[in-house]
């Protein structure tokens, strides 16, 4: 999703930035006669451009509007996409016979989240839950106290986690863990 | 580079979209039979049928548009470090750890080092880069040994080590 983001950013910069410096770049020659002295002698706005306009006005000014409304909700749709993401928190279904039974993903992600606060490495959690077709994705933002070993994350802390997880749900389940090192420690549990 | 894409993508997606809603809101004004709401229209074009391309004016609007649409460039177009680094894959679980928080754990590793006044690191995915400030009048072993405190540090968080750490040591001018 993030690199989505990413990608759309870049394409959409390079092309604004395209278009910025083709316009200036040739108002600029233009202007300082690259193109010839009748060029640059010539008024902004030509009297064909005018008359053109001005003949088909009964269809060319729905169309900038189309163009100009398709334009603002692309920049705002844009705009939207740059918001901080929330963390996923999708529900878990059981299908029966008779019904369903719903698993609310607070659920999950609390409990995730509340074993994980009492393990003596960890200083701050955050658990998004996103359910796939067999198994469930716990999305973990982990601070821990800096100096901690990558063998202790993933051993100590998330396997258990993980592993009860699995447990709970009665279903398969992997972490995708972002890691960051404290600076400052908790005194207080 | 990501962080200021982000900030340029939300002033550009902004101002692209008043842009278009202003034009938009003219346009369906005029079709109405009233004057400009916000964009003095008549203007602009009295301003176009008077002035030629070698006017101050278009000077001043087009140089902008180039410093930006080169700006738009380069932010668009640099190379882009990843954000995390992937340090562990297995059944149970992917870990990744922010590139940034390992840059601020070997500054805070390094400060302790004898001699490091204030230290600057950055990470990139192959190649470490540490700017130290020392309060030592000659630096001496200053520098191999912030190499091996990187080495060291990194391998003992269980970190990839990339071979090419470069260590600038700063050493205080020389009072006269």
């Amino acid at each position: 999703m993030r690199r989505n983001l990413d990608r759309v950013n870049r394409t959409v910069l390079v092309v604004l930035g395209l278009l910025l410096l083709a316009a200036g770049g040739y108002a600029l020659l233009r202007s300082y006669g690259a193109f010839g002295s009748d060029q640059a002698n010539a008024p902004l706005l030509l009297d064909d451009v005018r008359d053109w306009v001005h003949r088909n006005e009964d269809w060319f000014w729905p169309v900038a509007g189309v163009v100009a409304a398709l334009v603002a909700f692309a920049a705002l749709r844009w705009l939207w996409a740059q918001r901080p993401h929330q963390m996923p928190s999708d529900d878990l279904v059981y299908d029966g016979d008779h019904g369903s039974t719903v698993v609310r993903s607070s659920v999950l992600s609390d409990a995730v989240e509340d074993e994980l606060q009492h393990e003596p490495l960890v200083e701050n959690v955050r658990v998004g839950v996103e359910h796939e077709s067999d198994a469930t994705l716990l999305l973990t933002r982990l601070s821990v106290r800096d100096g901690t070993p990558v063998s202790a994350i993933a051993d100590e802390i998330v396997r258990p986690a993980v592993q009860h997880c699995r447990e709970a749900t009665g279903r398969g389940a992997t972490a995708r863990v972002i890691v960051d090192y404290a600076e400052s420690h908790r005194t207080v549990r | 580079m990501r962080a200021a894409a982000r900030i340029a993508a939300v002033v550009a997606a902004a101002a692209v979209a008043l842009a278009a809603l202003l034009i938009l809101i003219e346009i369906v004004a005029a079709a109405l039979g009233s004057g400009h709401v916000f964009l003095p229209y008549e203007e602009w074009y009295r301003f176009a049928r008077t002035h030629d391309w070698q006017s101050d004016e278009v000077r001043l609007i087009a140089i902008p548009m180039v410093v930006v649409g080169i700006a738009l460039l380069v932010i668009g177009l640099a190379p882009w470090r990843p954000s995390l680094v992937k340090v562990y894959d297995n059944d149970a679980a992917e870990i990744h750890v922010r590139r940034r928080s390992i840059a601020r754990s070997l500054e805070r590793a390094l400060q302790h080092l004898d001699g490091v006044d204030r230290c600057a690191v950055n990470v990139a995915p192959s190649r470490v880069k540490v700017r130290v400030t020392t309060n030592r009048r000659l630096p001496g072993d200053l520098r191999p040994l912030t190499q091996s405190a990187v080495s060291d540090h990194l391998s003992g968080m269980g970190l990839p080590v990339p071979s090419d750490v470069r260590v600038r040591v700063v050493a205080p001018k020389a009072s006269s």
